[in-house]
């Protein structure tokens, strides 16, 4: 039986691949470079049961880039998962333009993210607050969190492309045909 | 007056919830005819429920003890872990929510591995992920009753203390278990998913608007509100309230990557959508799901800041431990009757979320591997699933005890090899495999296998990963590298007709 094509999905799963690799790579590299001492999670000096986070400038430098890459690497994993998920044979469709934006802005707000934290660990309290959160929190709070948002609203815009109410009709016609197909 | 009476209002309605939550199981068992019903609620749920259920699954009692005992300790690290659910509800419904169902409709299967057998034309496939999934089953049922026992033993014993000055040591774990066992074993076997989702409804329902009010009795417990709390802890711990909490940066982005995925492994969440009425309800359930996760999710960040604000500046005393952040903020900073009802429903969602996975469980069980070994599921299903569940209510009991009095590790241990095998294990095979033609039958085997070994290993010989990250994610990533590696270098398969059908949609 001839195999019908699936070229764009096998592209994107290699996409997915070599986001996995990278990704595990980026560890092994973290892990071989070694964690400072004064980074180190350690039990909080005078309540029992609380952690303590350490210095976190000692992470600046090569580990702070291995973690922003990363996290890049994270977000190019969620864009192809949701390639994956919303393309058709014919490609992605109405869905290319907005899926690009969202990534760009995606990545964007984790740039902001990264760049707060630098000058927040410089100086923990001049740092800008909002609503008593530092400015690197706050990003993450109220940027990192809320964006999947505007990848749920392109779904939901673009709803009609995933069901297909035609294709949906063609879909249990087939199946009707193949069950009778069977019990004959 | 109100404040005089904290514990006996708190057991009134603890009581009340739980005698709906049985009254719940015996009316959905009257809709309980079938296998079919009491695994997947005959495919006939409608769009609020699901929406519900969704998002109350996913919170189950973790959301409101583990999480807010997380930030305690850690700091900001954990909320990572709301935040990756936000992307991970993205992307279930994206990978998963046409294809899922559509495919239990051509086959009209009953649970997930009944959905990979078919996927992959393998019984074997489905009889390796249903025993992950019984092995994961087990320990979150585990964490579910020993939660569910400690919470019982804390309001009973309070309430025996403050009525009858009886020792508040009185009211032992063991009774509390038994108890618990009692009340899970009639409402699973009573009325199976149905009871759990019904039992979510309420509890998702009455949570958003609890976590919206406890939200504003965190803000009100320290004077300054939000502002005051942010500048107590950058004061004492600048990482702690930065974005990697105490975990530090590569900690926080391993939970992050681990479960932006994560989510659409979960089979107790990702099963709801093989129950929906029609597939394209989907468009209403995603927003309505995340917008209730995230009102609830409120509790888990504002009541953890404000209990690690409150210690560090000398207003209250430390914790006995960092899961007492919840009990004890509601006990002295929130009213008594929300409260009462935030107690109630952490039971509620303990229970419904135990019964989901005594239900996937007593599918695997009956259904899953008996089609794996023999070709076949056991007859009289119905009655097997119920025996199924009393049998796992009491595994889990004995798991649990055996935990808190010999090895206090041992629940710890089968709740973080669940979560993180389910991730793992179902990622690829299950949202990658339903979305990609080319993916095998010896890759999907490969990743599930591969998964379940790493994550004993990394537990049993004890590895500690560098700068505090999360072990799943060498699971999850080595099972993603098997997953894409074997199906790219083996030929593509023949898939069946259906599924070449479900793929075309």
């Amino acid at each position: 039986m001839e195999q019908p094509s699936d070229d764009g999905a096998t592209g994107i799963a290699v996409g997915l691949l070599a986001a996995t690799l990278l990704s595990g790579a980026l560890l092994g590299l973290a892990a071989w470079i070694g964690e400072p001492e004064a980074a180190r999670e350690r039990p909080h000096s005078e309540i029992a049961g609380m952690r303590h986070g350490g210095d976190g400038a000692a992470l600046t430098g090569p580990l702070l880039a291995i973690g922003a890459t990363f996290g890049l690497a994270q977000i190019a994993f969620f864009g192809l998962c949701f390639a994956l998920g919303v393309r058709r044979r014919e490609g992605l469709g109405p869905w290319r333009r907005p899926l690009l934006l969202g990534l760009a802005a995606f990545a964007i707000v984790w740039g902001l993210l990264i760049g707060s934290y630098v000058g927040y660990v410089r100086d923990p309290a001049g740092t800008v607050r909002l609503l008593g959160f530092p400015l690197p929190t706050a990003i993450l709070l109220f940027g990192i969190w809320p964006l999947p948002v505007v990848f749920a609203v392109v779904y939901l815009r673009h709803f009609d492309h995933v069901v297909d109410a035609t294709r949906l009709a063609a879909f249990r016609e087939r199946l009707a045909a193949l069950r009778a197909e069977s019990e004959d | 007056m109100m404040e005089a009476l904290r514990n006996e209002i708190t057991l009134g309605l603890v009581t009340v919830y739980l005698g709906a939550c049985i009254a719940i199981g015996f009316w959905a068992m009257r809709r309980t005819r079938s296998s079919r019903d009491f695994f997947v609620a005959g495919r006939q749920l409608g769009t609020w429920v699901t929406s519900i259920a969704v998002f109350s699954t996913t919170l189950s009692g973790f959301g409101f003890v583990g999480g807010p005992g997380m930030i305690y300790s850690m700091g900001v690290a954990s909320v990572w872990l709301i935040v990756t659910s936000v992307t991970g509800y993205v992307l279930t419904f994206v990978l998963l929510a046409k294809r899922l169902r559509l495919l239990s409709e051509a086959r009209d299967s009953v649970s997930l591995p009944d959905v990979v057998a078919a996927r992959y034309g393998s019984a074997t496939t489905g009889g390796l992920v249903s025993l992950a999934i019984v092995l994961g089953v087990l320990g979150y049922l585990a964490t579910q009753i020993l939660a569910m026992a400690t919470v019982l033993q804390d309001v009973l014993g309070a309430s025996a203390e403050s009525a009858f000055g009886v020792d508040r040591s009185a009211v032992s774990l063991e009774i509390c278990t038994a108890i618990t066992c009692g009340v899970l074993v009639v409402y699973c076997t009573t009325g199976g998913i149905i009871a759990s989702v019904y039992t979510d409804v309420m509890q998702g329902a009455m949570m958003v608007v609890a976590a919206i009010l406890v939200c504003l009795a965190a803000n009100a417990a320290m004077q300054g509100g939000f502002p005051a709390i942010g500048a107590v802890l950058v004061a004492d711990d600048p990482e702690a309230i930065g974005p990697w909490g105490t975990l530090g940066m590569l900690g926080s982005l391993s939970l992050f990557s681990l479960y932006l995925l994560g989510t659409a492994g979960q089979p107790h969440v990702v099963t709801k959508l093989m129950m929906t009425r029609h597939v394209g309800s989907a468009k209403q359930i995603l927003p309505l799901s995340l917008a209730g996760y995230t009102m609830s999710a409120l509790l888990w960040v504002s009541v953890g800041l404000v209990m690690r604000a409150l210690v560090v500046s000398g207003g209250q005393e430390p914790l006995a431990t960092s899961d007492m952040a919840a009990p004890v903020f509601l006990q002295r900073y929130a009213h008594p009757i929300l409260a009462g009802l935030v107690f109630a429903g952490l039971l509620a969602a303990i229970m419904s979320t135990a019964d989901a996975f005594l239900n996937i469980g007593a599918a695997a069980l009956v259904h899953d591997l008996p089609k794996a070994l023999r070709g076949r599921p056991l007859a009289n299903e119905l009655r097997a699933a119920r025996v199924a569940s009393v049998v796992l209510t009491l595994v889990g009991a004995v798991f649990a005890l055996y935990s808190y009095h010999v090895n206090a590790r041992m629940v710890g241990f089968l709740g973080i090899f669940g979560s993180a095998t389910f991730a793992a294990a179902l990622v690829p095979v299950v949202a990658i495999g339903l979305n990609w033609r080319r993916a095998t039958p010896l890759a999907a085997s490969a990743a599930v296998v591969a998964s379940l070994l790493i994550n004993v290993g990394i537990e049993i010989l004890g590895v500690r990963l560098p700068f505090g990250i999360h072990g799943g994610i060498v699971a999850m990533l080595v099972s993603l590298s098997l997953f894409f590696g074997i199906s790219l270098a083996q030929r593509p398969p023949v898939l069946a007709p259906d599924v070449e059908a479900v793929f075309d949609v």
